[in-house]
């Protein structure tokens, strides 16, 4: 029997990719980036003022009756709220140890 | 200077790591001062592996380190008789680097069409980045029969690259022996492992060619 071994039998997987198809990966970064948020995500409005001034923060303490009477009258007397009078007295304090 | 062997592919599960170890394991039972270079940090398979291998006090002990970057894994090299770098499943600037350094960049592939495309338009890139094609060669893994073996032989031939003789079959039991932490060729089912041997001896002829 005749050796056809070295006629070549039609590919039954079809031509491979040719070399204009050559892939671009080589010049991807080496170390693969993170993925970025392309779009900030959806924030809901909100009016409230806790979240307006960021006074987020629980921050409860137990004070003297004296010091509650003090703050108190200085927020009346003044318009203000409670952290309104502690966020002036820590700035006044911080201003006079500089 | 160590001969420096790169397992690459663009896909996961193709069987770099398992060559890679396979290859480590023979090299090592030879009596070579060998690493894997493990650089898919993302997964570790080769280091966990390691692990198991080492629980399992399995002889001969097969050197594994995690790397970065291909960078840091060729800076070793020095140290070693054979560096085998087992890449990471994706392509990248660092695919060039680790093919200019190697003596041999072995693609291992399935037989599919899905595996073969992309695998030649990896070469391809490699080619035409200037490494030379003798050393780019392909190792065909998860073959089901002789005939899928032949076509995808052609087919890679047919696409100006070498492929290894031999190939590895789609059997459970390769999986088991690295699931317990030992190479291919340190399956106990003796036609698997001399395939396994024959397709790892093949490599081996050709980095010293």
């Amino acid at each position: 029997m005749a050796d056809v071994s070295k006629l070549k039998k039609a590919s039954r997987l079809g031509p491979p990719p040719a070399a204009e198809e050559a892939s671009g990966n080589l010049a991807a970064p080496e170390i693969a980036p993170a993925p970025t948020a392309t779009a900030s995500p959806y924030r809901r409005r909100d009016m409230r003022s806790a979240r307006r001034t960021n006074r987020t923060l629980p921050f409860a303490t137990r004070v003297s009756p004296e010091f509650d009477e003090r703050i108190r009258a200085i927020a009346e007397r003044d318009g203000l709220l409670l952290v309104e009078v502690m966020e002036r007295a820590l700035d006044a304090y911080e201003a006079q140890r500089s | 200077m160590a001969a420096v062997v790169a397992f690459v592919s663009q896909k996961g599960g193709v069987g770099k790591s398992t060559l890679a170890r396979a290859l480590a394991r023979e090299a090592a039972a030879g009596g070579l001062r060998v690493k894997i270079a493990d650089l898919d940090t993302q997964q570790g398979t080769s280091v966990d592996w390691h692990r198991q291998r080492l629980a399992a006090g399995i002889e001969p002990v097969v050197s594994v380190e995690a790397f970065a970057t291909a960078a840091q894994a060729l800076g070793v090299a020095n140290g070693y008789d054979i560096l085998i770098i087992d890449g990471p499943a994706r392509t990248s600037q660092a695919t060039l680097d680790i093919a200019r350094a190697a003596n041999l960049v072995v693609q291992p592939t399935g037989a599919s069409l899905d595996d073969l495309r992309p695998a030649v338009r990896e070469f391809h890139a490699l080619a035409k980045a200037g490494v030379p094609t003798a050393r780019l060669t392909f190792a065909l893994n998860r073959i089901g029969t002789p005939a899928e073996e032949a076509d995808a032989r052609a087919y890679l031939e047919e696409a100006g690259y070498s492929v290894l003789a031999g190939c590895l079959l789609e059997r459970p039991a390769y999986r088991q022996a690295q699931n317990g932490g030992h190479a291919i060729t340190e399956t106990r089912f003796s036609a698997l492992k001399e395939r396994a041997d024959a397709l790892i001896q093949s490599l081996i002829d050709r980095v010293t060619e």
